[in-house]
């Protein structure tokens, strides 16, 4: 057997920054401002079998380790460890003293003032005391994630396999807890989840046919059925559970939310698939699967001020989705200058959770009184038959044209809309005229028409349609060139453009288009020394409109005299976004056998914002009292990514890497103007939210890297 | 039996072209393809792909030996599915990619390719050669892990085929989803209708400005379909009449920091009785 690899051990120095949760986002090295790491890799080969390993050690939190074993013609086996981490924010305070256990306590001494606020100026002073004084936290998560795959020749034309991954993810993660309208409290959500997929399939290739079987379990193990927070702003449970009273008025001492329910979902798969004459293949697949969650409920209510006792219709979940699907599909490319496809598909997603009546607390119709019951959750059913055809001819030497038509129909049980039909229509143009030059154009319609009811007043102002299911008008069209002019030159434009129009949405979203544009350029400028570029422009727009109303109100739509389309409290906002993405790079063999140069560069700068429109009225008439400013800001960022790389070959064996990587993260966006844990109004009240500062935060870092690698 | 008689047939024999093609044959000897004999009883070496080359090597001539990067996509894809016609290759035949022309030698080279044969050393740069518009994507602020190598396109995607839209290498979207993010499974008692009906609706996958992949800003997306009685129908927009210098001061809770989902933070759906608003 020939074994080879290389070792590589090394370190790396952070300038600072170094604990930003962003720059950090997907790895955990906040506990040092450097540290070393290490990859090995080695490969054996030989005649009959070939094995491979690879550790890849960034950091504790930062792990690769992959095995491989390969029995040429006999078996493969893959074996995989991944630990990543996920980072939210490392520098917040919380006025809690645990930060992963299911129920958040608050020290008495703490809570007392604060609960016993008699102002909202009070109340913000009190608790930003407490979020002073109170325990710094970090919210990340940690993943550990092995997987392992066998496939193995049985005999003749069988062949079997074996997949399995299992994850392990445990940590905090930003969440939002509420008492009421009043308040929101973000909340570090405890996660202890263990998810296993396993896969085994048998498969069999005999002459023109291909069948595979496949059976699949899935399970989601959630440690954590609810999660406790106590009620900074309650010392004992109100009777009265109104969400829009004072703060500290209302609501219970300590909250429950459910958490992620474990679960389980299973499937059995057959693929079968028969090539026939004149290049056709006829392909069927069926699927049966199932999903399953059936945890204990929770009580209604913790609140023990909540008179009579609420009990729930059933102990259990009892939830169940059944899902079935068959496919089928035949392709044929006769003779050289065709290609058909057609196939259909017949998809049903069935909910056949037991639907029941469930106390209703907190709010009624108004919002105004407790009221007990009912809500009776209803699940939605769907049946989706499509069907597709597509055609493809050489319409000369090296064009082919392409046409496809997709017809979708669905009926929904408990859907937003009752029934969709759409129709999808696509030309497309593939070129290659010369050997230096590709062309590529693509021109799509897509109608989608539903039957979507007007909603019964109160329940949704009565015109609006969600965009998912409501009526759509799709254009899209992309074109594609790609020139080598000389050999060593590529350039390659795109531009994609895509329009959405919703024409029966008098409410919600209305319409959205995009473009985007692309171009790249790459340059073999010797054997040794090669160069890339690209630009890409990002533009999307969406129009929407709604309408502030209070039910029976003069903007309610189902107030005959003032029920209308166009009424005085409309609003409408129009978002915009742009992007700007630029990449360098170029890799450089300098000086030969001695010095790679490997260097790259990424810019991206995206800029969002919000332009309203809306008529000015008075409180008094549900319309919006004064004229809005617009949002300049939405989601802004700007990103720079430099690195450079310069590998010293000292001799064949080894070699030394030079690294050097600037990068910067800047958001710009109007929640980070002004951000404290414990905001208050112009006029120094507390503004109804207690946050632990999560959003992420800028960072400039200058990162250097010193690595020694070996080779064998 | 190692398959027909070279000499009978055209074939001239794998030494014959290391003869010439020496700077090909080191790197294909590490290649899984020269190691065919021990599997396929066919294998002739090289002109397994290339054919019967006795012609070309007595004369030198390029014309007479088939080289599947220079044929048209189809013959070529033809070659490489005489043998790989299973696994995640078992539906390539009438697939996009390759209805849309693009060869198995579009993104692999057997001579001289990376971990998996890949013409790029990574994954991404493969795919980015024509989907330039995703590269742009995961530059965004919010992300899958994909440009720090935690995850690569075939994470979600079989680039050979699937009976799935968008070659999603499972049997829905949401399917696919749930493998990583199986607490958004459910079923839960109180079910957000999108949710179970496809995760694309609110979220993209690739890339997005704004937090947790989301396809617009949460409170603008929310309120592209709830606009029930106040408060989600309301206008958060600042009124310059109110006191106070920056958003903070001047929105309520239900506008600012992380906006509806300050309090609807179980929006994926709710195991609570009382779960109806997603609130617990």
């Amino acid at each position: 057997a020939e074994t080879t690899g290389q070792i590589t051990v090394g370190g790396d120095f952070y300038s600072n920054d170094w604990k930003n949760a962003k720059l950090n986002e997907y790895r955990l090295r906040h506990t040092t401002q450097g540290g070393g790491f290490g990859e090995i890799r080695i490969e054996s080969d030989s005649e009959n079998h070939s094995t491979g390993f690879d550790l890849r050690y960034l950091s504790p939190q930062d792990v690769d380790l992959g095995l491989r074993a390969v029995g040429y013609g006999k078996y493969r086996f893959d074996f995989g460890f991944q630990r990543m981490g996920h980072n939210f924010a490392f520098d917040s305070k919380t006025i809690y003293n645990t930060s992963t256990s299911t129920r958040l306590t608050i020290d008495p001494a703490v809570k007392a003032p604060i609960a016993a606020s008699l102002t909202s100026a009070a109340l913000a002073a009190n608790l930003t005391a407490a979020v002073n004084t109170g325990r710094r936290i970090d919210l990340f998560l940690s993943r550990d994630r092995v997987n392992a795959g066998l496939n193995f020749k049985v005999f003749g034309p069988l062949s079997v396999g074996l997949f399995a991954d299992y994850e392990h993810r445990d940590g905090t993660r930003p969440y939002g807890g509420t008492f009421g309208f009043g308040n929101s409290i973000e909340l570090p959500e405890p996660i202890d989840y263990d998810t296993l997929n396993a896969r085994a399939q048998a498969e069999i290739t005999a002459g023109p046919v291909y069948v595979n079987a496949s059976m699949f379990h899935s399970t989601f193990d959630n440690k954590n059925q609810s999660f406790q927070y106590e009620n900074p702003f309650r010392t004992v449970d109100s009777t009265t559970a109104t969400a829009y009273l004072q703060t500290t008025a209302a609501g219970p001492v300590f909250g429950r939310n459910s958490l992620a329910p474990s679960n389980y979902n299973d499937s059995a798969n057959v693929l079968a698939a028969v090539n026939l004459p004149l290049a056709s293949r006829i392909t069927v697949n069926a699927n049966y699967g199932w999903m399953r969650q059936d945890e204990t409920l929770l009580a209604p209510t913790d609140n023990t001020a909540l008179i009579p006792a609420l009990a729930n219709p059933r102990d259990k979940a009892d939830a169940k989705v059944d899902t079935e699907s068959l496919e089928a599909s035949f392709s044929t490319n006769p003779v050289d200058w065709t290609h058909l496809k057609v196939g259909a598909k017949y998809y049903r997603h069935k909910n056949r959770t037991p639907v029941a009546d469930f106390a209703h607390i907190i709010a009624d119709a108004t919002d105004e009184t407790l009221t007990v019951g009912p809500d009776t959750p209803d699940y939605v059913s769907w049946i989706s038959r499509s069907a597709y055809g597509e055609a493809v001819f050489r319409v000369a030497q090296r064009s082919d044209i392409g046409f496809q038509y997709d017809y979708e129909s669905e009926s929904y049980r408990s859907g937003s809309a009752f029934r969709e039909r759409i129709n999808t229509g696509k030309v497309f143009f593939d070129t290659r005229p010369t050997g230096w030059m590709s062309s590529r154009v693509t021109l799509e319609y897509s109608q989608r028409r539903s039957r979507y009811p007007d909603y019964p007043a109160e329940e949704e102002i009565k015109w609006l349609r969600k965009f998912y299911a409501a009526d759509r008008n799709r254009y899209a069209a992309s074109v594609n060139a790609t020139f080598t002019p000389v050999d060593p030159l590529s350039v390659s434009l795109d531009y994609m453009y895509g329009m959405d129009r919703y024409p029966r949405s008098l409410f919600g979203l209305r319409n959205g288009t995009s473009h985007t544009a692309t171009a790249d350029v790459s340059y073999q400028m010797t054997n040794a020394v090669s160069l890339y570029s690209f630009y890409t422009f990002e533009w999307d727009r969406t129009n929407q409109r709604d309408r502030q109303w209070t039910p029976l109100g003069i903007g309610d739509p189902s107030v005959a005299a003032f029920g209308d389309k166009n009424g005085f409290s409309n609003w409408f906002v129009k978002n915009s976004e742009r992007s700007h993405t630029v990449g360098i790079g170029a890799k450089a063999g300098a000086i030969k056998n001695l010095l790679d140069i490997d260097v790259s560069g990424t810019y991206s700068h995206i800029y969002g914002r919000a332009d309203f429109a809306s008529g000015v009225g008075t409180v008094l008439n549900d319309s919006n009292p004064f004229v809005p400013v617009d949002f300049a800001s939405i989601d802004n960022s700007e990103l720079w990514k430099l690195s450079g790389k310069f590998m010293f070959n000292l001799s064949k064996a080894f070699g030394i890497t030079l690294g050097y990587a600037y990068e910067k993260w800047k958001p710009v966006d109007y929640d980070y103007d002004g951000l404290t844990q414990v905001p208050v109004t112009g006029t120094g009240n507390y503004n109804g939210l207690l946050n632990l500062n999560t959003l992420y935060k800028p960072y400039e870092a200058h990162i250097a890297t010193v690595a020694a690698t070996y080779r064998f | 039996a190692q398959g027909p008689s070279p000499a009978s047939q055209g074939y001239a024999g794998q030494e014959a072209c290391v003869g010439c093609h020496q700077d090909l044959a080191a790197s294909f000897a590490r290649n899984i393809h020269s190691k065919g004999a021990k599997y396929k009883e066919a294998f002739v070496g090289c002109e397994a792909c290339h054919g019967p080359g006795a012609a070309h090597a007595a004369s030198g001539d390029p014309s007479l030996i088939r080289n599947p990067a220079k044929i048209g996509p189809r013959e070529s894809g033809e070659i490489c599915t005489g043998c790989h016609t299973a696994g995640k290759l078992s539906l390539w035949p009438g697939s996009v990619h390759e209805t849309r022309s693009v060869s198995c030698t579009s993104c692999h080279s057997v001579h001289h390719g990376y971990d998996r044969l890949l013409r790029q050393e990574n994954q991404m740069e493969v795919c980015f050669g024509c989907h330039a518009d995703i590269r742009a994507e995961i530059w965004k602020t919010s992300h899958h892990p994909i440009r720090e190598g935690k995850m690569s396109c075939t994470s979600c995607h079989n680039p050979h085929g699937s009976m799935t839209e968008g070659l999603i290498s499972a049997q829905t979207v949401n399917g696919k989803c749930y493998e990583c993010h199986a607490e958004k499974r459910g079923p839960f008692l109180y079910e957000h209708r999108p949710v179970s009906e496809k995760c694309l609706t609110c979220h993209t996958p690739h890339g997005s400005a704004h937090n947790k992949l989301m396809v617009r800003k949460s409170i603008y997306l929310c309120q592209s379909c709830h606009s029930n009685s106040r408060h989600p129908g309301t206008l958060y927009a600042i009124n310059p009449a109110t006191p106070g210098t920056n958003p903070y001061q001047k929105l309520g809770n239900r506008a600012i920091y992380r906006d509806c989902l300050n309090c609807h933070g179980n929006i994926h759906g709710s195991n609570h009785p009382t779960g109806l608003t997603f609130l617990r």
